[in-house]
């Protein structure tokens, strides 16, 4: 069982998605993340070991990659791909209990500012981890992000902004959700933000990477 | 004054090179699927682009504080880290530049078949793009102005450089209704996605700053000089 989990993390962490897919090179003509899933359920080995012991810890592996700069986004969006796909096996499950989320965070990039990157890669990253993500999308206004607030009772809010002068809406949102929800715990991320924003602002978290994110909301979660 | 650009393809083009270096690659280690990916990309962006943009030159001045810079009875307040590059400015060139919608609803496209990756690709080429296609407009204004013996300054945006983005509103007022298809949004974000505005400094005494990366914080800006 064991081996099988850490076969499925490899292709998670290496984006292997399936057998067709011909990424990793050096893995062309294996199967990937999607046959694994299935041939492990097939084996009986429960839904939550399959994406706890070995989707989830490849995806944590290629977080910490990304963070140290040894690969990129494009290699990211491989692995999230290999994670999808591999849920689509798991995700019945969720229906019947067999999984369950760790939580719901809400994401999106603050008003005044379209740039998805960083966002959709925080996102994926998340999700990828087991949670129930909820993406507001790009330039969205504070009382959309409260909106979502209300709709999720105990979730998490991400923020996210590339421009200096974004980072204002930042403030307000902060503001406006603690105002009816203090216990809401908001992160923030973006190039233009750091640790004193967060202060300043009453955020909770700074993440300076998408796997900070991860792990700031699964400390939480556990 | 007003100039309006329609820039061929050809003139602009968007290589591997330029997108491996802006993903990260840039050592040539880029794994073959990546690379593939952005040739196919590559071979058929020119279906989906129509670069171009202009400017409007304007007499400019200012406040007594200097940190207000006066266009045609505007009054713009950028940084004091844009106004410092500014200052000696006797005109200032308002300019816009785009691609149009069709990189944007192609990203779009591979994103609705679950297609990430293709995605990605076309929105970091169109970010290349749009900057080359400016690239061009303000090499040509360079060498109008040296006509006059006038120089110019590096390009300084909105939203960057801590300068409202709000302040789009105003600089569009510099420019004629709907210049190059270009409209703003409630947020003053701009429509095409894939375009840029801002200000170029012109004047006898202003200065082009080869490192202009070293005075802003966001050191993980995707645009910074590495």
């Amino acid at each position: 069982m064991e081996s099988l989990l850490n076969e499925i993390a490899h292709c998670v962490e290496f984006g292997k998605i399936d057998l067709k897919s011909p990424y990793p090179p050096d893995m062309k003509g294996k199967e990937g993340a999607a046959e694994l899933t299935k041939k492990a359920l097939d084996e009986g080995i429960p839904a939550k070991d399959i994406l706890e012991k070995g989707l989830i810890v490849g995806m944590a592996k290629i977080g910490i990659k990304f963070r140290a700069n040894e690969v990129f986004v494009p290699q990211v969006l491989m692995s999230a791909k290999a994670m999808s796909t591999a849920m689509e096996h798991i995700k019945p499950l969720f229906i019947t209990g067999a999984v369950k989320a760790k939580g719901t965070f809400i994401i999106g990039t603050v008003a005044g500012d379209l740039h998805d990157i960083g966002k959709n890669l925080v996102s994926m990253m998340i999700e990828g981890n087991g949670w129930n993500v909820v993406d507001l999308g790009v330039d969205v206004k504070p009382e959309k992000f409260l909106e979502a607030v209300k709709e999720n009772p105990n979730s998490y809010v991400g923020l996210s902004a590339l421009l200096t002068t974004t980072m204002v809406q930042m403030e307000k949102i902060v503001s406006l959700i603690k105002e009816d929800h203090p216990e809401t715990k908001i992160l923030i991320g973006g190039a233009p933000v750091n640790e004193n924003f967060k202060n300043k602002i009453g955020a909770d978290f700074y993440a300076p990477d998408p796997q900070g994110a991860v792990e700031y909301i699964n400390a939480g979660a556990a | 004054m007003i100039e309006k650009y329609n820039i061929e393809y050809e003139k602009v083009v968007v290589r591997l090179s330029d997108l491996e270096r802006f993903i990260g690659y840039s050592g040539g280690d880029i794994p073959d699927l990546f690379k593939d990916i952005i040739n196919e990309i590559l071979a058929d962006i020119e279906n989906h682009v129509n670069p171009t943009g202009g400017y409007s030159i304007n007499e400019a001045s200012f406040t007594s504080n200097k940190n207000e810079i006066v266009a045609d009875k505007l009054i713009f307040t950028p940084s004091q880290l844009i106004t410092a590059r500014l200052k000696k400015s006797e005109k200032i060139a308002a300019f816009v530049c785009t691609i149009g919608k069709g990189i944007t609803e192609w990203a779009n496209e591979f994103l609705k078949k679950g297609d990430t990756l293709h995605s990605y690709i076309c929105d970091v080429a169109g970010s290349v793009l749009v900057e080359k296609t400016m690239d061009i407009i303000h090499a040509d204004l360079k060498l109008k102005m040296a006509d006059q013996d006038l120089r110019i300054t590096n390009r300084y945006s909105p939203g960057y450089c801590d300068w409202s983005v709000a302040e789009q509103q105003k600089l569009f007022k510099l420019l004629p209704e709907n210049f190059c298809g270009i409209t703003l949004t409630e947020t003053s974000l701009m429509n095409p996605i894939k375009s840029i505005s801002g200000f170029i400094g012109i004047g006898k005494g202003v200065k082009f700053s080869k490192h202009d990366c070293e005075l802003c914080n966001m050191e993980n800006c995707v645009y910074r000089n590495k």
